[in-house]
């Protein structure tokens, strides 16, 4: 029965002949070789090589055998070479695209709001001297600007921290009673408790954010860029507590019991309640917000997951005997693994085995938990170093350091890393948590308050204090994740294979929810210019690009990623809190009339009139 | 008129307050209410769906949500003498093949549905289904 079942929908892979077609045309030749700037070229040139031994090699082979060995590595020269060189060509065209798209989408949404005052020079991490360029023989300038997406995300979570004052530190007992399920009733609209829509947002949310992207933040901005992602994880808090409220204020219910929420629907139906004015600029928001977050899953739900994951890969692979076998660093490497990336979110997304997203979303829960406990083996086993880690971090925050861009150029770099891991502001959250049996919208807002508590400040830190601990940060060479797994290397030698096994869970589930967050911008947005129906009925088109971006963020670089992927996903932040600035007072109402309710004790009352509550 | 009355009559509803009228409509037409069919389509479900995720929802699920949603909008008397379909696709075709599954005589539908005013001069569904229908098909207007 199962077997039979399995079979019917694998017969629906029939859909990846497309993006099989759309692999293969972007196999075949480019116009012109230019030179390539990836690692392919050395590795095509070492395979050249071997490929003409006209003297046989002397040893132990008697001479007839290595010329039939030498025939028979040419022809497998022959028949791997064109892809070789079409995996160096397809890499190259993806980094130019990618570097290109991140310029243009910068022009607007990293728009500088200091005009380029914030300028210093550069100084070497090592020497602690001005770095002089060897062609100008002028000191390097480095530029800290204050791009407009950033502060705009940094004033929403200061600005409703105060707003709701302090809700972030005062609903924080509640919200865990909200979670464990002490106010959920049977009765109440939703698709799944409140504590499930918890765990759905977090598989999108604990991701590469976490791991690599503190990483990223320590090598970009130094060990105080940790404290700042801890305030704005702090701030942050206030921040979704707003979109998961506003989200199940302003869901739609299906009479089928599904439920459709998110950004799109409170922007759209919150402001119509502001009046007609407000109604139209709703709709732009909400018009954009799916727009945004259609792209933005391409990025950091999706390239950005696929690319650390080949890069912990590669990395751990590279101690193993694999990488006596084969060139790790050669493109056709990346290659495969996009290929096998994509087939395995494809097969979920496409193939709708819905089984491997239920079986993902459900180990989520525990690989956190593996992960912060080999984290805190980590800091056990340093445990001397432990308080002098936490006062490296915080004297670096607020030490002027010049080599990684002064207190402001930290901090931007820690507002764009904080928002990418846990996504306070992006919007993105609400969609999942908008589908939880809940009713009263406020209690949602607690629930999802918790998720950069857990994400930010526990995760985030424990991260950065392994990085820290082990001094791994200090090594040049190395970059995101790499970074975190040498730092784990340091203490066990198998530690890593944790941690690659946490981090391709992390990413597979992220890039399956990411994915359904995807998918409702673009049912929202074609259901609003087409008809209704249009939006589910071509989502096939969406789910193929989804699948080929897979692809392609195996490919790139992680510069030119980092800043095409922060594009995507900030771009988000911006309608959705514009929106919520501006249904601010119509939330006020409705947080302090739960709040009075609250505290007044009403819910306990509630419990105790209608006896057990059954538990959801 | 009088050929209607012994027919039967597909009435889609979708959940609009449009598509009750049309239903009145049918109503008043047939004889026996046991000649009403009516029909709501639904459209697939995504595998990402936080209910399908956690196996909390799934389609048989969805079916009875909206059979239990009908029997309150349309009141217990009246639910029980008609024939409700709940089917999963694409609503035009699904409503036109259904017709044609217990071959009815005329499809009733109003100019307007559940996407509210956007198109100039029928919904889409309603604008489909017309095209498609193999019997007559019934447009009302407000």
């Amino acid at each position: 029965m199962t077997h039979l079942s399995l079979f019917t929908r694998a017969s629906r892979l029939w859909v990846f002949l497309p993006a099989a077609a759309l692999i293969l045309w972007s196999l075949g030749p480019l116009h012109a070789q230019e030179p390539d700037l990836d690692p392919a070229p050395p590795a095509a040139e070492e395979v050249d090589a071997p490929a003409p031994p006209t003297e046989p090699v002397p040893g132990e082979a008697p001479p007839d055998e290595a010329e039939q060995e030498a025939a028979a590595a040419e022809e497998e020269e022959e028949d791997l070479g064109w892809f070789r060189e079409s995996s160096a060509r397809i890499v190259e065209t993806a980094e130019k695209g990618a570097t290109w798209t991140a310029g243009q989408m910068a022009r607007v949404l990293f728009f500088d709001l200091a005009f380029g005052t914030l300028h210093r020079e550069k100084l070497d991490p090592q020497t602690g001297e001005v770095v002089i360029d060897p062609e100008t023989g002028e000191p390097v300038m480095l530029e800290t600007e204050l791009p407009l997406v950033v502060m705009t995300l940094m004033f929403g979570a200061v600005f409703f921290t105060f707003w709701f004052w302090f809700i972030n530190l005062r609903g924080f007992r509640h919200g865990w009673q909200i979670i464990r399920g002490k106010f959920t009733k049977k009765t109440d609209v939703g698709e799944i408790s409140p504590f499930r829509a918890l765990t759905s947002a977090l598989s999108a949310t604990v991701g590469l954010g976490n791991i690599a992207g503190v990483a990223i933040a320590i090598t970009m901005g130094g060990p105080g860029a940790m404290f700042w992602m801890v305030i704005i994880g702090f701030f942050g808090m206030s921040l979704k507590f707003t979109e998961c409220t506003l989200g199940q204020m302003f869901r739609r219910t299906n009479p089928d019991g599904t439920i459709a929420g998110g950004p799109m629907f409170y922007l759209d139906a919150g402001m119509r309640e502001l009046g007609p004015g407000f109604a139209r600029l709703g709709k732009v928001l909400a018009v954009a917000f799916a727009f945004m977050v259609m792209i933005g899953s391409f990025g950091g739900g999706n390239m950005f997951q696929a690319n650390q994951s080949f890069a912990i890969l590669q990395d751990t692979l590279s101690d193993t005997r694999v990488a006596g076998m084969m060139d790790l660093e050669a493109a056709w490497v990346r290659v495969v693994f996009g290929l096998i990336a994509a087939f395995c979110v494809g097969i979920v997304v496409i193939g709708g085995i819905r089984r491997i997203g239920a079986v993902t979303a459900r180990l989520i829960p525990f690989m956190a938990a593996i992960y912060v406990l080999a984290c805190l083996t980590v800091l056990v086993w340093h445990y001397e170093k432990v308080p002098s880690a936490f006062a490296t971090i915080i004297s670096m925050a607020f030490t002027d350091n010049a080599v990684y861009g002064g207190i402001i150029g930290v901090f931007i770099i820690a507002v764009r890393r904080a928002a990418f891991s846990n996504e306070a502001g992006l919007g993105s959250s609400p969609i999942a948590h908008s589908a939880a049996r809940n009713r009263e919208p406020v209690r949602e807002g607690l629930v999802g308050m918790m998720e950069p508590f857990i994400d930010t400040i526990i995760i985030c830190t424990l991260t950065a204090l392994v990085v820290v601990i082990t001094d791994v940060y200090l090594q040049p060479d190395l970059d995101g994740i790499q970074l975190t797994r040498a730092a784990f290397l340091q203490v066990l030698p198998w530690f890593p294979y944790v941690l690659l096994v946490c981090v391709i869970l992390f990413a597979y589930s992220t890039m399956i929810a990411w994915c359904y967050y995807g998918e409702r911008g673009w049912i929202y947005l074609l259901d609003n210019f087409g008809t209704v129906g249009l939006g589910v009925r071509t989502l096939i088109i969406f789910r193929l690009a989804f699948v080929f971006f897979a692809f392609v963020g195996a490919l790139v670089q992680l510069e030119t990623l980092i800043d095409l992927m922060d594009l995507l996903i900030l771009g988000m932040s911006f309608p959705n809190i514009i929106g919520c600035l501006i249904l601010a007072p119509l939330l006020w109402k409705a947080v302090n009339s739960y709040w009075r309710r609250y505290e007044a004790g009403e819910f306990d009352r509630e419990e105790e009139e209608d006896g057990e509550y059954p538990r959801a | 008129m009088s050929w209607i009355v012994k027919t039967k009559v597909v009435v889609p509803l979708d959940f609009s307050e449009y598509s009750f009228r049309a239903m009145e409509t049918a109503k008043e037409l047939v004889e026996d209410p046991g000649q009403l069919h009516v029909i709501h389509v639904l459209l697939p479900m995504s595998v990402m769906e936080p209910g399908a995720v956690w196996s909390e929802l799934d389609d048989n699920k969805r079916i009875e949500n909206v059979k239990k949603h009908l029997r309150k909008e349309l009141g217990e008397e009246t639910f029980n003498a008609v024939n409700v379909e709940v089917l999963i696709g694409y609503a035009p075709k699904d409503i036109v093949r259904y017709a044609k599954k217990v071959s009815a005589g005329l499809i009733a539908m109003h100019t307007r549905g559940s996407d509210g005013g956007h198109h100039f001069l029928m919904g889409s569904t309603t604008e489909r289904v017309v095209r498609h229908a193999e019997c007559s098909v019934l447009v009302l207007r407000d």
